[in-house]
């Protein structure tokens, strides 16, 4: 029987399913004897509370991201699969990584999710060095496409120092992101000329130490500061401050609080970032 | 190349006023950064007497703005000191190779600005006028042979590489150093002739020994160790000996360096190296003057106990005539 359906009774039970269907699916599967591990890592007095924030942990899994990347590009003004019917040039190029990592994993997992697997779209699909080949105009459309924005920092830089002058000619630029906060969106929008198109979009509550955060008391928020502070003593609150408890089945950002995804001799994450 | 040149500068149509806030930059200004100092001194002037060259702008139709083909410095200046509107001369919208040809020709290229988008942009430029001379390419640029050899070095990698050194994360980033670096052992003739030699992957496999541990290649300029072993080799015939080394320091990440060493190779290599320096010498005692040199009693002390080192050395080596 599968651990999954064991009958363990009660509520608890309910909680170890909640947990592992939950979790199912990140590219280092979360058993529960990891989940156990993890929690065996805070006090007794704080166990209840390491529970808790998984019970909070927002966690998108690949159908989810399948479907955002579908229902993204049926948003997008001017697309369409007929060649005939689109408005101007089209481009899909991977925003981040480089080949063979994430920002190409992604533009895989772009392609299938909008049934454009098959050789006639693979000219849509280009590396960032052709686009200057391309001699783009403002009748076409570049998409960027990548997982996660969580300041907005990365995204800002790479558009000064890399992709203004790749696209120089003019045309219309989306960043499609499964996800990002509405701080990174909103300075992508003001500092770049880059159209962000965001599936989900993360608010400051998020933020488990923001005071709009009410999941957690001030209590519960410092307890969990403290671990943090175990996990990564240089980015506690998760890069850029961000304070998520966000998680992308096949990476966890580490915008993301390090207690969930940090590994190492101090710290083991549920989450781990790298294998 | 002076007609392309011509055909490709701009005509001015008029001078006029403008809002600098209708105003947009270039984009394909190579780069944004602009030296705080100089900048201090043109703000001054012109908090002093205004702008006196005016910017030259094109209309561009798609976006209706303004953008400004030269005097970016001079619009950053007029904001800061609040010019309510400077002079534009307006000309025709360039095309797009034009636009790129006027800010190469503006902006001059800085050493640590990241060659790659350059490098796309030079061969843009090669495709559209059909040449690939260097002197031509550099006169029209403005940048010079040796970063157009430079460029072209990088165009010759594989999208895949050339997309590493524009990934967006600093971090990620292969320096354009690594792949200009890496350009002589790639393209050695006889290392292309080593049957299981493919560029793309020897490539990747020489990142793997820069980027990750125990990093057995410490630094770009350790090709040129690697040229240097295959240039030995190649002296003394010993190719196919060298490729199996090549190819088991290119397959496991923890080969070393040194490993790529031929013992007879090197030996030869610092033979050549010293027979030059005694050839050096041997000229330099060949034209003294004895005479001139008599009371150098150092100088003779010292050609008398190296004439004694060559015996024993001649000797024992058997070399004696």
């Amino acid at each position: 029987m599968s651990p999954l359906l064991r009958p363990d009774g009660g509520t608890e039970g309910a909680k170890w399913r909640r947990w592992l269907l939950q979790f199912e699916g990140y590219v280092r599967p979360v058993t529960r004897g990891h989940i156990e591990m993890w929690i065996d890592q805070f006090k007794i007095d704080h166990k209840s509370l390491a529970e808790k924030l998984l019970d909070n942990v927002c966690f998108l899994s690949r159908g989810h991201i399948l479907n955002c990347f579908r229902d993204l590009l049926g948003s997008l003004d001017g697309w369409d699969a007929v060649n005939a019917q689109r408005r101007g040039q089209w481009f899909f190029v991977p925003f981040s990584g480089s080949a063979g990592e994430s920002g190409d994993s992604m533009v895989h997992t772009f392609r299938m999710a909008n049934n454009m697997g098959r050789k006639q779209f693979n000219p849509l699909f280009i590396y960032r060095s052709e686009l200057v080949s391309k001699k783009l105009t403002s009748d076409d459309t570049v998409v960027l496409i990548d997982d996660f924005s969580g300041t907005g920092k990365q995204a800002c830089d790479s558009w000064r120092d890399v992709f203004a002058e790749l696209l120089a000619g003019g045309p219309r630029v989306v960043l499609l992101l499964i996800a990002a906060t509405n701080q990174a969106i909103g300075r992508i929008a003001a500092e770049t000329e880059m159209e962000p198109v965001c599936g989900s979009i993360l608010e400051t509550r998020t933020d488990v130490f923001s005071e709009s955060c009410r999941q957690f008391t001030d209590d519960e928020k410092a307890t969990l500061l403290h671990y943090c502070r175990i996990a990564d003593k240089k980015n506690p609150r998760g890069w850029g401050d961000c304070g998520l408890t966000f998680v992308l089945a096949h990476r966890c950002p580490n915008n993301t609080i390090p207690i969930l995804h940090a590994c190492n001799q101090r710290w083991d994450g549920l989450f781990p970032r790298h294998e | 190349m002076p007609s392309n040149r011509a055909k490709l500068a701009a005509n001015p149509i008029g001078v006029k006023q403008v809002s600098p806030d209708d105003l947009f930059p270039n984009p394909h200004n190579p780069r944004m950064l602009f030296d705080r100092q100089p900048m201090a001194v043109l703000q001054q002037s012109i908090k002093k007497v205004g702008i006196l060259v005016p910017l030259t702008v094109y209309w561009e139709s798609a976006k209706d703005r303004y953008v400004i083909l030269d005097g970016q410095r001079r619009w950053m200046c007029a904001q800061r000191v609040g010019l309510q509107t400077v002079p534009v001369n307006q000309v025709p919208e360039p095309s797009l190779v034009q636009n790129i040809v006027t800010m190469f020709q503006i902006h001059k290229l800085r050493e640590d600005w990241e060659l790659m988008p350059t490098a796309l942009k030079v061969q843009l430029l090669m495709d559209e006028i059909k040449d690939r001379n260097d002197a031509r390419l550099a006169e029209l640029t403005g940048l010079d042979e040796a970063v157009i050899v430079r460029c072209k070095k990088l165009l010759s990698f594989d999208r895949q590489f050339q997309d590493m050194m524009l990934d967006p994360d600093p971090d990620k980033r292969v320096k354009a150093d690594f792949f200009i670096e890496l350009y002589p052992v790639v393209h050695d003739r006889d290392v292309k002739q080593f049957e299981w030699f493919a560029p793309k992957k020897f490539t990747k496999q020489m990142l793997v020994k820069y980027q990750e541990e125990p990093k057995t290649i410490k630094a770009v300029t350790d090709f040129r160790s690697v040229k240097q072993h295959i240039t030995n080799a190649r002296r003394i015939h010993s190719l196919p000996k060298f490729s199996k080394k090549l190819k088991e320091f290119a397959e496991k990440p923890e080969v070393p360096l040194e490993a790529l060493e031929i013992a007879e190779a090197s030996v030869h290599a610092a033979a050549v190296a010293l027979t030059r320096k005694i050839e050096t010498i041997e000229a330099a005692i060949s034209d003294l003057d004895t005479e001139e040199y008599y009371g150098e009693e150092e100088l003779w002390a010292s050609m008398e106990k190296l004439m004694k080192i060559l015996a024993e050395k001649l000797r024992k080596a058997d070399k004696s005539r």
